[in-house]
Protein backbone atom coordinates (compact mmCIF):
# COMPACT_ATOMS: atom_id res chain seq x y z
CA UNK A 1 0.00 0.00 0.00
CA UNK A 2 2.82 2.36 0.86
CA UNK A 3 4.45 1.43 -2.43
CA UNK A 4 1.28 2.43 -4.26
CA UNK A 5 1.28 5.88 -2.67
CA UNK A 6 4.94 6.27 -3.56
CA UNK A 7 4.25 5.21 -7.14
CA UNK A 8 1.50 7.78 -7.47
CA UNK A 9 3.72 10.51 -6.08
CA UNK A 10 6.56 9.79 -8.43
CA UNK A 11 4.73 8.53 -11.50
CA UNK A 12 1.42 10.36 -11.25
CA UNK A 13 2.38 12.58 -14.13
CA UNK A 14 3.30 9.48 -16.14
CA UNK A 15 -0.24 8.16 -15.66
CA UNK A 16 -1.62 11.45 -16.94
CA UNK A 17 0.64 11.29 -19.97
CA UNK A 18 -0.43 7.70 -20.68
CA UNK A 19 -4.08 8.65 -20.66
CA UNK A 20 -3.41 11.70 -22.78
CA UNK A 21 -1.44 9.67 -25.30
CA UNK A 22 -4.23 7.13 -25.77
CA UNK A 23 -6.85 9.83 -25.98
CA UNK A 24 -4.84 11.73 -28.52
CA UNK A 25 -4.24 8.65 -30.65
CA UNK A 26 -7.85 7.66 -30.57
CA UNK A 27 -9.22 10.95 -31.80
CA UNK A 28 -6.47 13.00 -33.31
CA UNK A 29 -6.42 11.40 -36.71
CA UNK A 30 -10.15 11.26 -37.32
CA UNK A 31 -11.97 14.15 -38.93
CA UNK A 32 -14.73 14.29 -36.38
CA UNK A 33 -12.34 13.77 -33.49
CA UNK A 34 -13.95 13.80 -30.12
CA UNK A 35 -17.38 14.18 -31.68
CA UNK A 36 -17.24 10.42 -32.24
CA UNK A 37 -17.63 9.74 -28.53
CA UNK A 38 -20.88 11.65 -28.70
CA UNK A 39 -22.06 10.46 -32.10
CA UNK A 40 -21.27 6.79 -31.59
CA UNK A 41 -23.80 6.15 -28.80
CA UNK A 42 -26.40 8.20 -30.67
CA UNK A 43 -26.00 6.13 -33.84
CA UNK A 44 -26.00 2.87 -31.86
CA UNK A 45 -29.12 4.05 -30.09
CA UNK A 46 -30.74 4.82 -33.42
CA UNK A 47 -30.09 1.33 -34.76
CA UNK A 48 -31.09 -0.53 -31.62
CA UNK A 49 -34.20 1.61 -31.19
CA UNK A 50 -35.32 0.86 -34.74
CA UNK A 51 -34.71 -2.85 -34.28
CA UNK A 52 -36.10 -3.43 -30.81
CA UNK A 53 -38.40 -0.60 -29.80
CA UNK A 54 -41.49 -2.02 -31.51
CA UNK A 55 -40.78 -5.37 -29.88
CA UNK A 56 -40.75 -3.92 -26.39
CA UNK A 57 -43.06 -0.99 -27.05
CA UNK A 58 -45.51 -1.88 -24.36
CA UNK A 59 -43.09 -2.66 -21.55
CA UNK A 60 -40.60 0.15 -22.06
CA UNK A 61 -41.59 3.72 -22.49
CA UNK A 62 -38.98 5.99 -23.97
CA UNK A 63 -36.86 3.16 -25.30
CA UNK A 64 -33.88 5.35 -26.39
CA UNK A 65 -33.19 6.58 -22.85
CA UNK A 66 -33.71 3.11 -21.39
CA UNK A 67 -31.22 1.66 -23.82
CA UNK A 68 -28.62 4.43 -23.49
CA UNK A 69 -28.59 4.22 -19.70
CA UNK A 70 -27.75 0.54 -19.83
CA UNK A 71 -25.34 0.43 -22.71
CA UNK A 72 -23.22 3.41 -21.66
CA UNK A 73 -22.33 2.04 -18.28
CA UNK A 74 -21.96 -1.47 -19.66
CA UNK A 75 -19.67 -0.31 -22.46
CA UNK A 76 -17.52 1.60 -20.01
CA UNK A 77 -16.77 -1.63 -18.19
CA UNK A 78 -16.49 -3.74 -21.35
CA UNK A 79 -14.20 -1.34 -23.23
CA UNK A 80 -11.93 -0.79 -20.25
CA UNK A 81 -11.50 -4.50 -19.54
CA UNK A 82 -11.07 -5.38 -23.22
CA UNK A 83 -8.34 -2.80 -23.68
CA UNK A 84 -6.67 -3.76 -20.44
CA UNK A 85 -6.19 -7.26 -21.80
CA UNK A 86 -3.53 -5.98 -24.14
CA UNK A 87 -2.25 -3.16 -21.97
CA UNK A 88 0.78 -4.98 -20.57
CA UNK A 89 1.77 -6.94 -23.65
CA UNK A 90 1.61 -3.80 -25.79
CA UNK A 91 4.07 -2.07 -23.48
CA UNK A 92 6.33 -5.08 -23.01
CA UNK A 93 9.26 -3.37 -24.71
CA UNK A 94 9.04 -0.48 -22.34
CA UNK A 95 8.68 -2.58 -19.22
CA UNK A 96 11.80 -4.51 -20.11
CA UNK A 97 13.88 -1.36 -20.16
CA UNK A 98 12.75 0.81 -17.33
CA UNK A 99 11.05 0.35 -14.00
CA UNK A 100 7.45 1.52 -14.17
CA UNK A 101 4.53 0.63 -11.94
CA UNK A 102 3.01 -1.93 -14.30
CA UNK A 103 -0.53 -1.62 -12.97
CA UNK A 104 -0.61 1.90 -14.39
CA UNK A 105 -1.07 0.49 -17.88
CA UNK A 106 -4.45 -1.19 -17.24
CA UNK A 107 -5.36 1.67 -14.92
CA UNK A 108 -4.86 4.19 -17.71
CA UNK A 109 -7.23 2.20 -19.93
CA UNK A 110 -9.92 2.32 -17.26
CA UNK A 111 -9.39 6.05 -16.83
CA UNK A 112 -9.63 6.59 -20.58
CA UNK A 113 -12.86 4.62 -20.77
CA UNK A 114 -14.20 6.63 -17.86
CA UNK A 115 -13.44 9.87 -19.71
CA UNK A 116 -15.23 8.47 -22.76
CA UNK A 117 -18.17 7.53 -20.59
CA UNK A 118 -18.41 11.05 -19.18
CA UNK A 119 -18.41 12.49 -22.69
CA UNK A 120 -21.15 10.09 -23.70
CA UNK A 121 -23.29 11.41 -20.85
CA UNK A 122 -23.82 14.43 -23.12
CA UNK A 123 -25.88 12.54 -25.72
CA UNK A 124 -27.78 10.81 -22.91
CA UNK A 125 -28.82 14.15 -21.43
CA UNK A 126 -29.64 15.53 -24.88
CA UNK A 127 -31.83 12.56 -25.74
CA UNK A 128 -33.56 12.71 -22.38
CA UNK A 129 -34.38 16.37 -22.92
CA UNK A 130 -35.28 15.94 -26.58
CA UNK A 131 -37.70 13.09 -25.95
CA UNK A 132 -39.39 15.21 -23.27
CA UNK A 133 -38.55 12.59 -20.68
CA UNK A 134 -36.76 15.27 -18.73
CA UNK A 135 -34.37 14.71 -15.87
CA UNK A 136 -35.21 14.06 -12.25
CA UNK A 137 -33.34 15.29 -9.22
CA UNK A 138 -32.03 11.77 -8.73
CA UNK A 139 -29.94 12.35 -11.84
CA UNK A 140 -27.53 14.23 -9.62
CA UNK A 141 -26.67 10.96 -7.86
CA UNK A 142 -25.44 9.31 -11.08
CA UNK A 143 -21.73 9.47 -10.09
CA UNK A 144 -22.38 6.93 -7.31
CA UNK A 145 -23.19 3.90 -9.49
CA UNK A 146 -20.45 5.02 -11.89
CA UNK A 147 -17.98 4.99 -9.02
CA UNK A 148 -19.10 1.52 -7.97
CA UNK A 149 -18.84 0.27 -11.54
CA UNK A 150 -15.40 1.86 -11.81
CA UNK A 151 -14.17 -0.01 -8.73
CA UNK A 152 -15.44 -3.26 -10.21
CA UNK A 153 -13.87 -2.42 -13.57
CA UNK A 154 -10.47 -1.63 -12.09
CA UNK A 155 -10.41 -4.98 -10.30
CA UNK A 156 -11.52 -6.88 -13.37
CA UNK A 157 -9.06 -5.05 -15.63
CA UNK A 158 -6.10 -5.67 -13.33
CA UNK A 159 -6.86 -9.38 -13.16
CA UNK A 160 -7.37 -9.69 -16.92
CA UNK A 161 -4.27 -7.67 -17.80
CA UNK A 162 -2.10 -9.83 -15.55
CA UNK A 163 -3.54 -13.11 -16.81
CA UNK A 164 -3.21 -12.02 -20.44
CA UNK A 165 0.57 -11.91 -19.94
CA UNK A 166 0.53 -15.64 -19.29
CA UNK A 167 -2.14 -16.59 -21.76
CA UNK A 168 -2.07 -14.65 -24.97
CA UNK A 169 -5.28 -16.14 -26.30
CA UNK A 170 -7.29 -14.87 -23.37
CA UNK A 171 -8.69 -12.09 -25.55
CA UNK A 172 -10.48 -14.59 -27.80
CA UNK A 173 -12.06 -16.23 -24.80
CA UNK A 174 -12.94 -12.92 -23.22
CA UNK A 175 -14.57 -11.74 -26.44
CA UNK A 176 -17.02 -14.64 -26.08
CA UNK A 177 -17.52 -13.95 -22.39
CA UNK A 178 -18.46 -10.33 -23.05
CA UNK A 179 -20.87 -11.44 -25.77
CA UNK A 180 -22.67 -13.69 -23.31
CA UNK A 181 -22.45 -10.95 -20.73
CA UNK A 182 -24.15 -8.47 -23.08
CA UNK A 183 -27.15 -10.78 -23.35
CA UNK A 184 -27.20 -11.64 -19.66
CA UNK A 185 -27.54 -7.99 -18.75
CA UNK A 186 -30.88 -6.31 -19.40
CA UNK A 187 -29.52 -3.72 -21.81
CA UNK A 188 -31.97 -3.70 -24.67
CA UNK A 189 -34.75 -5.82 -23.22
CA UNK A 190 -36.92 -5.16 -20.15
CA UNK A 191 -36.21 -7.08 -16.95
CA UNK A 192 -39.82 -8.29 -16.98
CA UNK A 193 -39.21 -10.70 -19.88
CA UNK A 194 -36.71 -12.76 -17.91
CA UNK A 195 -38.20 -16.09 -16.75
CA UNK A 196 -38.19 -16.47 -12.98
CA UNK A 197 -35.74 -19.39 -12.95
CA UNK A 198 -33.15 -17.33 -14.81
CA UNK A 199 -33.54 -14.35 -12.56
CA UNK A 200 -31.26 -16.00 -10.01
CA UNK A 201 -28.45 -16.16 -12.56
CA UNK A 202 -28.81 -12.48 -13.28
CA UNK A 203 -28.48 -11.73 -9.61
CA UNK A 204 -24.89 -12.98 -9.80
CA UNK A 205 -24.12 -10.51 -12.54
CA UNK A 206 -22.57 -7.35 -11.02
CA UNK A 207 -23.47 -5.39 -14.13
CA UNK A 208 -27.13 -6.09 -13.38
CA UNK A 209 -26.85 -3.89 -10.28
CA UNK A 210 -24.74 -1.09 -11.74
CA UNK A 211 -27.04 -0.79 -14.74
CA UNK A 212 -30.10 -1.14 -12.52
CA UNK A 213 -29.06 1.59 -10.09
CA UNK A 214 -27.93 3.92 -12.84
CA UNK A 215 -31.17 3.40 -14.70
CA UNK A 216 -33.42 4.00 -11.75
CA UNK A 217 -31.60 7.25 -10.96
CA UNK A 218 -31.46 8.60 -14.51
CA UNK A 219 -34.34 6.94 -16.33
CA UNK A 220 -36.98 6.26 -13.71
CA UNK A 221 -36.12 9.04 -11.31
CA UNK A 222 -36.48 6.81 -8.27
CA UNK A 223 -34.05 5.79 -5.56
CA UNK A 224 -33.00 2.17 -5.90
CA UNK A 225 -33.63 -0.12 -2.90
CA UNK A 226 -30.96 -0.19 -0.22
CA UNK A 227 -30.26 -3.87 -0.80
CA UNK A 228 -29.20 -3.15 -4.39
CA UNK A 229 -26.70 -0.58 -3.16
CA UNK A 230 -25.27 -3.03 -0.66
CA UNK A 231 -24.90 -5.85 -3.17
CA UNK A 232 -23.42 -3.53 -5.78
CA UNK A 233 -20.95 -2.19 -3.23
CA UNK A 234 -19.96 -5.70 -2.17
CA UNK A 235 -19.35 -6.74 -5.78
CA UNK A 236 -17.15 -3.68 -6.28
CA UNK A 237 -15.06 -4.17 -3.15
CA UNK A 238 -14.62 -7.91 -3.70
CA UNK A 239 -13.67 -7.56 -7.36
CA UNK A 240 -11.35 -4.66 -6.68
CA UNK A 241 -9.45 -6.43 -3.91
CA UNK A 242 -9.46 -9.73 -5.81
CA UNK A 243 -8.05 -8.01 -8.88
CA UNK A 244 -5.30 -6.34 -6.86
CA UNK A 245 -4.35 -9.65 -5.25
CA UNK A 246 -4.25 -11.50 -8.56
CA UNK A 247 -2.18 -8.76 -10.17
CA UNK A 248 0.24 -8.72 -7.28
CA UNK A 249 0.63 -12.50 -7.30
CA UNK A 250 1.26 -12.68 -11.05
CA UNK A 251 3.49 -9.59 -11.23
CA UNK A 252 6.66 -11.48 -10.38
CA UNK A 253 6.54 -13.59 -13.48
CA UNK A 254 5.74 -10.79 -15.91
CA UNK A 255 9.28 -10.30 -16.98
CA UNK A 256 9.76 -13.89 -18.10
CA UNK A 257 6.56 -13.97 -20.07
CA UNK A 258 6.48 -10.57 -21.71
CA UNK B 1 33.17 7.53 0.46
CA UNK B 2 29.47 6.84 0.27
CA UNK B 3 28.12 3.75 -1.40
CA UNK B 4 25.87 4.35 -4.39
CA UNK B 5 25.17 0.79 -5.47
CA UNK B 6 25.54 -2.34 -3.44
CA UNK B 7 25.07 -5.73 -5.09
CA UNK B 8 25.20 -8.63 -2.67
CA UNK B 9 25.34 -12.27 -3.73
CA UNK B 10 22.83 -11.87 -6.52
CA UNK B 11 21.58 -15.04 -8.17
CA UNK B 12 19.05 -14.92 -10.96
CA UNK B 13 17.18 -17.98 -12.13
CA UNK B 14 15.24 -18.01 -15.38
CA UNK B 15 12.50 -20.50 -16.10
CA UNK B 16 12.45 -20.58 -19.82
CA UNK B 17 9.36 -22.08 -21.25
CA UNK B 18 10.13 -23.93 -24.46
CA UNK B 19 7.20 -22.34 -26.15
CA UNK B 20 7.39 -18.87 -27.54
CA UNK B 21 3.91 -17.79 -26.68
CA UNK B 22 1.72 -19.34 -24.07
CA UNK B 23 -1.86 -20.02 -24.80
CA UNK B 24 -4.60 -21.50 -22.69
CA UNK B 25 -5.20 -24.10 -25.37
CA UNK B 26 -1.60 -25.29 -25.31
CA UNK B 27 -1.44 -25.13 -21.55
CA UNK B 28 -4.41 -27.44 -21.23
CA UNK B 29 -2.99 -29.83 -23.85
CA UNK B 30 0.40 -29.91 -22.10
CA UNK B 31 -1.23 -30.39 -18.75
CA UNK B 32 -3.14 -33.40 -20.07
CA UNK B 33 0.00 -34.83 -21.63
CA UNK B 34 1.88 -34.18 -18.40
CA UNK B 35 4.47 -32.11 -20.21
CA UNK B 36 4.63 -28.93 -18.24
CA UNK B 37 8.38 -28.47 -18.32
CA UNK B 38 10.57 -25.48 -18.09
CA UNK B 39 14.21 -25.10 -18.95
CA UNK B 40 15.97 -23.57 -16.01
CA UNK B 41 19.16 -21.70 -16.14
CA UNK B 42 21.09 -19.34 -13.95
CA UNK B 43 21.57 -16.02 -15.68
CA UNK B 44 23.56 -14.60 -12.77
CA UNK B 45 25.60 -16.59 -10.26
CA UNK B 46 26.67 -15.01 -7.03
CA UNK B 47 27.42 -11.49 -8.20
CA UNK B 48 28.70 -9.10 -5.52
CA UNK B 49 30.26 -5.69 -5.81
CA UNK B 50 29.97 -2.20 -4.39
CA UNK B 51 30.13 1.08 -6.26
CA UNK B 52 31.03 4.30 -4.58
CA UNK B 53 29.41 7.60 -5.35
CA UNK B 54 30.97 9.25 -8.39
CA UNK B 55 32.51 6.07 -9.67
CA UNK B 56 32.21 4.95 -13.27
CA UNK B 57 32.03 1.22 -13.62
CA UNK B 58 32.16 -0.81 -16.81
CA UNK B 59 30.76 -4.25 -17.49
CA UNK B 60 32.16 -6.27 -20.37
CA UNK B 61 31.35 -9.74 -21.57
CA UNK B 62 30.14 -11.72 -24.56
CA UNK B 63 26.54 -11.79 -25.68
CA UNK B 64 24.44 -13.73 -23.21
CA UNK B 65 26.89 -13.38 -20.36
CA UNK B 66 24.30 -11.67 -18.16
CA UNK B 67 25.30 -8.02 -18.57
CA UNK B 68 21.83 -6.75 -19.33
CA UNK B 69 20.25 -8.96 -16.68
CA UNK B 70 22.60 -7.49 -14.11
CA UNK B 71 21.76 -3.95 -15.18
CA UNK B 72 18.07 -4.75 -15.00
CA UNK B 73 18.34 -5.95 -11.43
CA UNK B 74 20.11 -2.71 -10.56
CA UNK B 75 17.49 -0.64 -12.39
CA UNK B 76 14.78 -2.37 -10.36
CA UNK B 77 13.12 -3.97 -13.38
CA UNK B 78 14.02 -7.47 -12.23
CA UNK B 79 14.01 -8.85 -8.74
CA UNK B 80 16.92 -11.21 -8.08
CA UNK B 81 16.03 -14.80 -7.18
CA UNK B 82 18.27 -14.48 -4.17
CA UNK B 83 20.64 -11.84 -2.87
CA UNK B 84 19.98 -8.14 -2.69
CA UNK B 85 20.55 -4.93 -4.59
CA UNK B 86 20.57 -1.57 -2.84
CA UNK B 87 20.73 1.70 -4.74
CA UNK B 88 20.98 5.18 -3.24
CA UNK B 89 19.11 7.85 -5.16
CA UNK B 90 17.51 8.04 -8.58
CA UNK B 91 18.46 5.47 -11.20
CA UNK B 92 18.06 6.39 -14.84
CA UNK B 93 18.41 3.67 -17.43
CA UNK B 94 19.30 4.95 -20.85
CA UNK B 95 16.71 3.43 -23.11
CA UNK B 96 18.64 2.24 -26.10
CA UNK B 97 17.78 3.73 -29.45
CA UNK B 98 14.93 5.65 -27.89
CA UNK B 99 13.02 2.40 -27.47
CA UNK B 100 10.55 4.06 -25.16
CA UNK B 101 9.29 6.44 -27.78
CA UNK B 102 5.86 6.36 -29.22
CA UNK B 103 6.36 6.71 -32.97
CA UNK B 104 3.01 8.41 -33.51
CA UNK B 105 3.80 11.25 -31.15
CA UNK B 106 5.98 14.24 -31.91
CA UNK B 107 9.41 14.85 -30.45
CA UNK B 108 7.94 17.36 -28.02
CA UNK B 109 5.26 14.96 -26.79
CA UNK B 110 7.79 12.17 -26.50
CA UNK B 111 10.06 14.28 -24.35
CA UNK B 112 7.20 14.81 -21.92
CA UNK B 113 6.14 11.15 -22.05
CA UNK B 114 9.66 9.78 -21.60
CA UNK B 115 10.44 12.33 -18.90
CA UNK B 116 7.34 11.22 -17.02
CA UNK B 117 8.50 7.60 -17.25
CA UNK B 118 11.63 8.63 -15.43
CA UNK B 119 9.43 10.04 -12.70
CA UNK B 120 9.76 13.73 -13.55
CA UNK B 121 6.87 16.16 -13.19
CA UNK B 122 5.55 18.41 -15.92
CA UNK B 123 7.18 21.56 -14.55
CA UNK B 124 10.63 20.02 -14.35
CA UNK B 125 10.41 18.63 -17.87
CA UNK B 126 9.33 22.00 -19.21
CA UNK B 127 12.36 23.54 -17.56
CA UNK B 128 14.74 21.06 -19.16
CA UNK B 129 13.02 20.96 -22.51
CA UNK B 130 15.14 23.57 -24.37
CA UNK B 131 18.42 21.96 -23.34
CA UNK B 132 17.20 18.53 -24.46
CA UNK B 133 16.23 19.80 -27.90
CA UNK B 134 19.49 21.63 -28.20
CA UNK B 135 21.62 18.67 -27.20
CA UNK B 136 19.74 16.31 -29.50
CA UNK B 137 20.21 18.86 -32.33
CA UNK B 138 16.55 18.71 -33.18
CA UNK B 139 15.66 22.41 -33.37
CA UNK B 140 12.95 22.77 -35.99
CA UNK B 141 11.90 19.12 -35.73
CA UNK B 142 10.08 19.45 -32.44
CA UNK B 143 6.61 18.92 -33.87
CA UNK B 144 7.50 16.11 -36.26
CA UNK B 145 6.23 12.64 -35.29
CA UNK B 146 9.12 10.47 -34.17
CA UNK B 147 8.27 7.80 -36.75
CA UNK B 148 9.62 10.17 -39.40
CA UNK B 149 12.97 10.51 -37.61
CA UNK B 150 16.12 8.75 -38.70
CA UNK B 151 17.53 6.22 -36.25
CA UNK B 152 20.33 8.66 -35.46
CA UNK B 153 17.87 11.41 -34.57
CA UNK B 154 15.96 8.99 -32.39
CA UNK B 155 18.95 7.81 -30.42
CA UNK B 156 20.15 11.39 -29.98
CA UNK B 157 16.81 12.29 -28.51
CA UNK B 158 16.85 9.24 -26.23
CA UNK B 159 20.30 10.07 -24.96
CA UNK B 160 19.46 13.73 -24.46
CA UNK B 161 16.40 12.92 -22.36
CA UNK B 162 18.03 10.32 -20.12
CA UNK B 163 21.02 12.51 -19.37
CA UNK B 164 18.90 15.59 -18.73
CA UNK B 165 17.39 13.91 -15.69
CA UNK B 166 20.57 14.39 -13.66
CA UNK B 167 20.29 10.96 -12.06
CA UNK B 168 22.36 9.70 -9.16
CA UNK B 169 23.04 6.48 -11.00
CA UNK B 170 23.08 6.45 -14.79
CA UNK B 171 22.88 3.12 -16.59
CA UNK B 172 24.24 3.13 -20.11
CA UNK B 173 23.59 -0.06 -22.05
CA UNK B 174 25.22 -0.22 -25.48
CA UNK B 175 23.71 3.09 -26.49
CA UNK B 176 26.96 4.62 -27.53
CA UNK B 177 27.29 2.22 -30.41
CA UNK B 178 24.82 4.27 -32.42
CA UNK B 179 25.01 7.63 -34.11
CA UNK B 180 27.89 9.08 -36.04
CA UNK B 181 31.38 9.48 -34.62
CA UNK B 182 30.89 13.15 -33.83
CA UNK B 183 27.76 12.55 -31.79
CA UNK B 184 29.36 9.58 -30.08
CA UNK B 185 32.12 11.86 -28.89
CA UNK B 186 29.58 14.38 -27.69
CA UNK B 187 27.85 11.63 -25.71
CA UNK B 188 31.09 10.50 -24.15
CA UNK B 189 31.79 14.07 -23.09
CA UNK B 190 28.31 14.29 -21.60
CA UNK B 191 28.89 11.12 -19.60
CA UNK B 192 32.20 12.49 -18.33
CA UNK B 193 30.34 15.63 -17.28
CA UNK B 194 27.77 13.56 -15.40
CA UNK B 195 30.55 11.66 -13.66
CA UNK B 196 32.21 14.98 -12.84
CA UNK B 197 28.95 16.13 -11.24
CA UNK B 198 29.29 13.27 -8.77
CA UNK B 199 26.92 10.74 -10.29
CA UNK B 200 27.68 7.05 -10.55
CA UNK B 201 27.75 5.60 -14.04
CA UNK B 202 27.27 1.96 -14.97
CA UNK B 203 28.42 1.36 -18.47
CA UNK B 204 27.95 -1.73 -20.62
CA UNK B 205 29.64 -2.16 -23.94
CA UNK B 206 31.04 -4.68 -26.36
CA UNK B 207 33.78 -2.22 -27.06
CA UNK B 208 36.54 -2.66 -24.49
CA UNK B 209 38.11 0.55 -25.78
CA UNK B 210 35.14 2.66 -24.75
CA UNK B 211 35.03 1.06 -21.32
CA UNK B 212 38.71 1.80 -20.85
CA UNK B 213 38.26 5.45 -21.81
CA UNK B 214 35.22 6.13 -19.65
CA UNK B 215 35.48 3.82 -16.65
CA UNK B 216 37.76 3.57 -13.68
CA UNK B 217 36.86 0.03 -12.73
CA UNK B 218 35.36 -2.81 -14.67
CA UNK B 219 33.79 -6.23 -14.30
CA UNK B 220 34.08 -9.09 -16.78
CA UNK B 221 31.06 -11.36 -16.79
CA UNK B 222 31.26 -14.82 -18.26
CA UNK B 223 28.18 -17.10 -18.34
CA UNK B 224 26.67 -15.22 -15.45
CA UNK B 225 29.76 -15.47 -13.27
CA UNK B 226 32.26 -12.84 -12.25
CA UNK B 227 35.41 -13.67 -14.15
CA UNK B 228 37.47 -10.66 -13.18
CA UNK B 229 36.91 -7.38 -11.39
CA UNK B 230 39.40 -4.56 -10.99
CA UNK B 231 40.89 -1.54 -12.74
CA UNK B 232 39.30 -1.02 -16.14
CA UNK B 233 42.58 -1.29 -18.05
CA UNK B 234 43.47 -4.66 -16.57
CA UNK B 235 40.03 -6.16 -17.01
CA UNK B 236 39.69 -4.88 -20.57
CA UNK B 237 43.10 -6.17 -21.53
CA UNK B 238 42.32 -9.63 -20.16
CA UNK B 239 38.93 -9.60 -21.88
CA UNK B 240 40.44 -8.60 -25.20
CA UNK B 241 43.04 -11.34 -24.95
CA UNK B 242 40.27 -13.81 -24.24
CA UNK B 243 38.26 -12.63 -27.26
CA UNK B 244 41.31 -12.87 -29.54
CA UNK B 245 42.00 -16.34 -28.26
CA UNK B 246 38.45 -17.36 -29.11
CA UNK B 247 38.38 -15.68 -32.48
Amino acid sequence: MRQVIKDFEKYGYFLQELIRRDFHKKYYRSVLGILWTILNPLLMMGIITIVFSTLFERSIENYPVYYLCGILIFNFCKDASMQSLGALTANAGLMRKIYLPSYFFPLSKVALSLVNFLFSMIPLVLVALFTRAGLHWTFLLFPLPVLLAAGFTVGLSLALAAMAVYFRDLNHLYGLVTLAWTYLTPLFYPISIIPAQWMLLLRFNPMFYYVGIFRSLVYEGTLPPALDWVIAGLFSILTLSGGCLIFHALKKGFFLHL
Amino acid sequence: MEEAVQVKHVWMLFNLSRKKEERIKEYVIDLLKGQLFFDRFWALRDISFTLEKGESFGIVGLNGSGKSTLLKTIAGILEPTSGSVAVQGVVAPLIELGGGFDPELTARENIFLTGSMHGLGRGLIREKYPSVIEFAELCGFEDVPVKNFSSGMRSRLGFAIATAIEPDVLIVDEVLSVGDARFREKCERRIQEIIGRGATVLFVSHSAGQVERICGRALWLDHGEMRLIGPAQEVCAAYQDFCKGKG
